[in-house]
């Protein structure tokens, strides 16, 4: 160990000590939180809702953007997803819908349309 | 071209040029080595490769300047040469990411990963999202290939304890944080594995800086008491873990549109590693 004065020992020596009572302070606080979870939100099903949010004209079609919402507390896979509008059915395939997070998923149409118009619905997910 | 600049500080020993020359080849090679060990499984990780061209640039951007403090740091304590000046580190650095580019570029290459008919974005995004973990494994490749008995030893303060810790959490976190792995194995677990977890990774950890008390060169003495030890290093140790993981994610856009609940998850789960990287660290380094 490298000799330091007296002075410069004591406050390093407080430094460490602030630095550790903060991190104990935080990993606390972690497993609080994840208790809390861990009480409250276990085992329930993902509650998964659609919306369009835009819809932007490309080259290769009319874009609509829906927000895949799942406000659950479990995550779904492969979440199968379609939109009607008249006649024509698009459909994308989500790799995860995380719980209580937002996706972004571009579904493709051949006419214009506004958000309202086109109708969306879950088709099927399985479990991660 | 390396170039050696007139009055390059070495031991007396070796004062000659053609020492100077096998020396430097020495080291060169180590640096080749150390960057294709710890790149190598990122260079062929698929979702690295998506990341060079989906990743968003501003983090790219943040990543490589990040990178250079810490490359300095790390050049200060395991460099190519026993550098006391920071002109010496910058130049060590530089060298390190001269070799972390050649490197990957030329491994890129030969697995056909970057090639004609690819668009410059997404060449120099793959290049450069590669470059970093190669320019941080050759640094730490004289460190770990050819042992200096006389360098850094002697100023192992706590906060260069810390910031060794971090580059051990680099070294195995950035291994699979790009992974979707990462992300899947959060979704599977509740809350309840979490809580498991975090103390299994402090556990462990705690198991790895009670090894390395018998080691010399440490601040810690057989006379330390297990909590002041647990408090200052792995307590400690394990957010620096944390902090590091959590960074790692948010670059790799694992973080974008997940709620602070599953973020956290998910940066438990790299923790683990990271934690391991970061106690181990402090033997090996």
């Amino acid at each position: 160990m490298a000799e330091q004065s007296a002075g410069s020992r004591i406050s390093s020596d407080a430094a460490e000590w602030i630095v550790a009572i903060v991190s104990a302070v935080l990993v606390l606080a972690l497993l609080v939180f994840l208790l809390s979870e861990a009480l409250t939100q276990t085992g329930r099903l993902p509650d998964i809702s659609l919306a369009v949010t835009e819809v932007v004209p490309t080259a290769h079609g009319y874009n609509a953007l829906v927000s895949v919402t799942n406000q659950g507390s479990a995550t779904a896979a492969e979440v199968e997803l379609a939109g009607i509008l008249g006649d024509e059915e698009s459909r994308a395939l989500l790799d995860y819908s995380p719980a209580q997070s937002v996706r972004q998923v571009s579904l493709i149409f051949t006419h214009a349309a506004t958000p309202e118009e086109i109708q969306l619905r879950v088709l099927g997910y399985t479990d991660p | 071209m390396l170039h050696l600049p007139s009055g390059f500080p070495m031991s007396q020993a070796s004062s000659t040029t053609a020492t100077r020359q096998s020396l430097l080849l020495v080291s060169l090679g180590r640096g080749f080595g150390g960057a294709l060990i710890f790149s190598l499984p990122m260079l062929m990780t698929m979702e690295m490769w998506e990341l060079g061209f989906s990743m968003d640039r501003w983090r790219l951007l943040a990543l490589l300047v990040v990178s250079m403090p810490l490359m300095m740091f790390l050049s200060r304590y395991s460099g190519f040469e026993s550098t006391r000046r920071w002109d010496e580190d910058l130049r060590d650095v530089a060298i390190a990411y001269g070799i972390g580019t050649v490197t990957s570029g030329l491994v890129l290459l030969v697995t056909a990963v970057i090639g004609p008919g690819m668009g410059a974005p997404e060449i120099v995004g793959k290049l450069c999202l590669h470059t970093f973990p190669a320019a941080l494994g050759a640094l730490l490749g004289r460190s770990q290939f050819g042992r200096h008995s006389t360098d850094a030893d002697a100023e192992e303060s706590y906060p260069a304890e810390l910031g060794i810790m971090a580059i051990g959490a680099l070294f195995l976190g950035l291994n699979v944080a790009p992974t979707e792995e990462m992300v899947l194995i959060s979704y599977r677990m509740t809350a309840w594995h979490s809580l498991v977890l975090v103390p299994l990774s402090i556990a462990v950890m705690h198991g790895f800086v009670f090894a390395s008390e018998f080691k010399g060169g440490t601040e810690l003495s057989r006379d330390t008491p297990w909590w002041s030890a647990l408090l200052r290093f792995t307590v400690v140790g394990y957010v620096v873990a944390l902090a590091i993981s959590a960074y790692a994610l948010w670059t790799f856009g694992r973080f974008d549109g997940l709620s602070m609940q599953r973020a956290l998850q998910i940066t438990v789960v790299l923790g683990f590693p990271a934690a391991i990287g970061a106690a181990a660290a402090r033997l090996i380094l």
